[in-house]
């Protein structure tokens, strides 16, 4: 489940927000784990954000989406 | 009227009716005269002037008379009284002895009776002793007869005593004998059962008592000069008066060592005689437990005369093995002795190590390539086949014959002695400058630490953490259980929120304080509130208590769950006015809590606006015990650590409170666990000048699926760059375990041959134009030609230590992972001989380099 950003500092943005209610060590120490979920880029070059274990607004529960194509590393 | 007759009256009754003439005689007994005075004279006296005389009398007299009637009559009434008291007393003194007579009779009656019977019975006895009594005591006379000629009989059949014979065939009991002494009237000789033992002890009379069968002594005399105590080993010097003398041995001389022959079971003055025990056991020895251990192996002391020591001297004479310690110098001690003289060995060593090396160095010349020769110098092109042998310059042993774990152990001194690694990621200690070995985080509460080594250079849950402020241990570090949410509903509904529901703080229906007031809405749904954050995958306790009024007229139950539906416990037709605990546990799949109205068994139904629950005392506690690898620190030196900062990318190093582990013959070794989508990035950015490179790593591949994961990627991701400069270990679609230095797939092995834990090594080098060799536990697998890149300028921005895909099933082990940006041909056996000796028990040849 996730979020789609057009931007990659969106992404990050919403990342540090859950990182922040997760009161990880990044927001404490500023070292360690800062996000539950790394943004990773699309194959149309947006910002998907892996959202299953974060508590969501009501707006955000409107647009998460399963349909995200990833680049493929080629081997 | 009395007749005429003068008659005498004597009674005043006799003259009834006097006549005026009568007369009254009265005697004049002065005048000795009877004078007669006439009835009328004196009637007329009487009724004359001096009735006052008679009057006055006669009224005294009466008064008089009346008071003696008076009195007579208190008297008689008294009188009466009193005999009517005693006539009460007396009635019941006479009641009283009337019931003890009649007690006294009953007793008599009764006595007699007893009597009566008592006499009965002694003439039934008088008459039975008559005639039974004079039967027994016939009976008895006859038995006192028949015994008498038994005994008779049997007195003589009786051997005497001293210097007794018997014969014919005679048994004696065992239960008879528990001592036969067979040198009476002397201390010695006495032959008893020793029940511990299962054998006979013999009583020597020298202060030993022989175990007979399991002990083999020899008597022999002291004549050292000094007392040899108990436990000392001997040598014979001689003889005397057919006993041998016995002085203390030493293995110091090949010659003194060859006379060893037993250990003194007492202690032998100075020409005096004793036991040696040549075989079996001695007692009473100090073999303190400090020093020794049970069934330890112990010899003849090459320093101290007639010593024992269990550090085996070169001249060995062992003596036999520990049977019991002592404790603190007392005498508990006990050696079994069985000598194994080789001091003939340490002889014939002395003769032949000349030899040996002089053959040795010759050998050592002789560059058979693939040939192998054994210590007699016959070849053999199988090593399996030789127990120990030469090849090339390299002294190998079959370690299936010579098991040699334990041996070899230089934790410290891999990245020293072969140095040059550029980033090195493991476990165990590889480096003395290294301190810690890891960054976890605890999943439970997100607290991080660093993980140290432990006393044995490794990770363990004993291995220590820093900061000790969540434990001192890995262990406590993991092992806590952490409440993660305590509810708080006094000001406000504290995050949660309501779905066809709305939350409220309100106050408590039964007790003080504001609880969350839940009211439904009229839809046709499910009606609950969420709160209380939980992470997905994480497990957990959790204890809440709900309040569902009796005034409702659906909701009657309630459920607690997750919000994607795990751990759901429904507490159906619930008690109503009256505070509830409705716990629930399990793995989480939704990120939040969840306490949902039900009417009958359904979540869903149809409000009516009214119905409410109460929510209060909501406690979530954390019992995952999961610990995640943040940073697990490069030990080369050079700051490439590899780092994960997103939690659900991270591995795994403690998985429900226990340490990952990989095991190998029984020796398990901790592992690094990668599942899907877990990925670490290290911090390599360059790699060597001339594209030679050694990659060395442990790792256990039970991955599953059939798609394709990333192992280890040092290596760019640029597309012009992608297919040069790798290492790329990876797992194809095949499930093939692949080997990859430059454009093509690479060296592999099969899944089956990699599915297991395992040291493989990958070299490339600039022989032949550029090969790539690669091993698995020492052993070739494949090598091929590569073209080597000498760009050390590419974008190496693909820089995974893991990178388990997403869809991946099953897991990936790391335990070690070493990275020369250089050719390491010529250290590979001895650094796999390292890594070996600390993962592996060695099964195969181990190879030592002059």
């Amino acid at each position: 489940m996730y979020l789609i950003y057009e931007t990659e500092q969106e992404a990050i943005d919403r990342a540090d927000e859950c990182g922040k209610l997760q009161n990880y060590s990044y927001w404490k120490t500023g070292e360690g784990t800062r996000w539950t979920t790394a943004p990773a880029i699309t194959a149309d070059n947006k910002w998907a954000l892996d959202v299953t274990c974060y508590l969501l607004s009501e707006e955000e529960e409107l647009v998460v989406t399963e349909e995200v194509t990833f680049p493929v590393e080629n081997i | 009227m009395a007749d005429s007759k003068n008659s005498k009256i004597s009674q005043l009754d006799e003259l009834v009716n006097p006549l005026d003439g009568d007369f009254l005689p009265i005697v004049d007994t002065a005048g000795q005269e009877t004078k007669k005075i006439s009835y009328s004279s004196l009637i007329a006296a009487l009724n004359a002037d001096d009735d006052s005389y008679s009057t006055g009398q006669t009224d005294t007299l009466l008064a008089v008379n009346a008071a003696a009637i008076a009195a007579e009559e208190s008297r008689a009434t008294a009188a009466e009284v009193a005999n009517a008291t005693n006539i009460s007393t007396n009635a019941t003194d006479i009641a009283t002895n009337a019931t003890a007579i009649s007690t006294e009779t009953t007793r008599a009656t009764t006595a007699e009776g007893v009597n009566a019977t008592a006499i009965a019975d002694e003439a039934v006895i008088r008459a039975n002793a008559d005639t039974v009594g004079l039967g027994l005591i016939t009976a008895n006379t006859t038995a006192i007869t028949t015994e008498e000629t038994r005994a008779l009989a049997a007195e003589a059949l009786l051997a005497p005593i001293d210097n007794a014979t018997f014969t014919g065939t005679t048994t004696i009991p065992s239960a008879d004998v528990t001592t036969a002494d067979f040198n009476a009237g002397a201390t010695g000789g006495e032959l008893s059962w020793n029940g511990q033992e299962k054998t006979l002890n013999l009583v020597t009379g020298a202060d030993t008592t022989i175990q007979v069968g399991q002990e083999l002594v020899l008597y022999a005399t002291n004549d050292s000069g000094v007392t040899i105590p108990n436990g000392s080993v001997v040598s014979i010097d001689g003889s005397q008066g057919n006993k041998p003398t016995i002085v203390l041995a030493q293995a110091d001389t090949v010659a003194n060592a060859r006379r060893a022959i037993g250990v003194t079971t007492q202690s032998i003055p100075d020409n005096s005689s004793g036991f040696v025990t040549l075989n079996g056991k001695v007692r009473d020895l100090v073999l303190d437990g400090g020093t020794y251990g049970l069934g330890q192996v112990v010899y003849l002391s090459s320093t101290v005369a007639g010593g024992i020591t269990n550090i085996q001297p070169d001249i060995s004479v062992e003596l036999g093995h520990v049977l019991a310690t002592s404790t603190g110098g007392n005498t508990s001690g006990i050696l079994e002795v069985q000598i194994n003289n080789e001091s003939a060995v340490h002889e014939l060593e002395q003769d032949l190590l000349p030899l040996i090396t002089n053959n040795t160095n010759a050998i050592a010349a002789l560059p058979i390539a693939g040939s192998f020769m054994a210590p007699d110098h016959s070849y053999s092109t199988n090593s399996n086949a030789l127990a120990a042998g030469f090849v090339e310059n390299q002294l190998f042993l079959n370690t299936t014959t010579h098991n040699l774990s334990g041996v070899y152990s230089d934790n410290y001194t891999l990245l020293s002695q072969y140095s040059g690694a550029s980033a090195a990621y493991s476990l165990r200690r590889l480096s003395s400058n290294t301190t810690s070995a890891l960054k976890i985080r605890r999943t439970s509460d997100n607290e991080e630490v660093d993980v140290l080594f432990d006393s044995n250079d490794q990770v363990s849950l004993q291995s220590p953490v820093s900061p000790a402020t969540f434990g001192t241990t890995l262990d406590e570090f993991a092992n806590t259980e952490i409440v993660t949410y305590t509810s708080d509903f006094s000001a406000g509904i504290d995050g949660w929120f309501g779905f066809n529901t709305t939350p409220a703080s309100q106050p408590d229906p039964v007790d003080a304080g504001n609880v969350l007031k839940v009211t439904v809405n009229t839809a046709l749904s499910q009606h609950f509130v969420n709160g209380g954050p939980l992470n997905q995958g994480n497990t957990y306790s959790i204890s809440a208590q709900v309040y569902v009024p009796s005034s409702n007229a659906i909701l009657d139950g309630i459920a607690i769950l997750d919000a994607s539906g795990g751990m759901n416990t429904s507490y159906d037709n619930i008690a109503t006015d009256q505070w509830v605990n409705i716990p629930t546990s399990g793995t989480a799949i939704g990120t939040a809590l969840s306490i949902r109205g039900k009417s009958g068994t359904d979540l869903t139904f149809q409000g009516n606006g009214t119905d409410v629950f109460y929510v209060r005392n909501v406690v979530i506690t954390d019992t995952t015990k999961d610990a995640k690898v943040v940073t697990w620190y490069d030990q080369s030196g050079n700051g490439n650590d590899a780092t994960q900062t997103t939690a659900n990318q991270q591995p795994k190093i403690v998985e429900g409170g226990v340490l990952v582990e990989r095991t190998v013959n029984g020796v398990s070794s901790p592992s690094v666990k990668y599942t899907a989508g877990n990925l670490m990035t290290h911090g390599l950015t360059s790699l060597s000048a001339d594209g030679q490179q050694s990659l060395f790593f442990v790792s256990d591949n039970q991955l599953t699926s059939s798609t394709s994961t990333r192992i280890i990627e040092i290596m760019s991701n640029t597309a012009d760059e992608a297919r040069r400069r790798r290492p790329l270990i990876y797992r194809g679609n095949g499930g093939n375990f692949r080997f990859s230095v430059d454009t093509l797939a690479g060296l592999y092995r099969i899944s089956s041959q990699s599915n297991f834990v395992s040291l493989y090594s990958s070299i490339t080098e600039e022989s032949g134009g550029g090969t790539h060799t690669a091993y698995q536990d020492g052993s070739q697998f494949g090598s091929a030609s590569v073209t080597l890149d000498a760009n050390p300028n590419i974008d190496l921005n693909s820089r995974r230590l893991g990178n388990i895909a997403s869809d991946e099933l099953g897991a990936f082990f790391f335990t070690e992972v070493i990275y020369y940006p250089s050719d390491q041909s010529a250290n590979r056996v001895a650094i796999e001989a390292n890594i070996n000796n600390h993962y592996f028990p060695i099964t195969g040849d181990l190879f030592l380099r002059a």
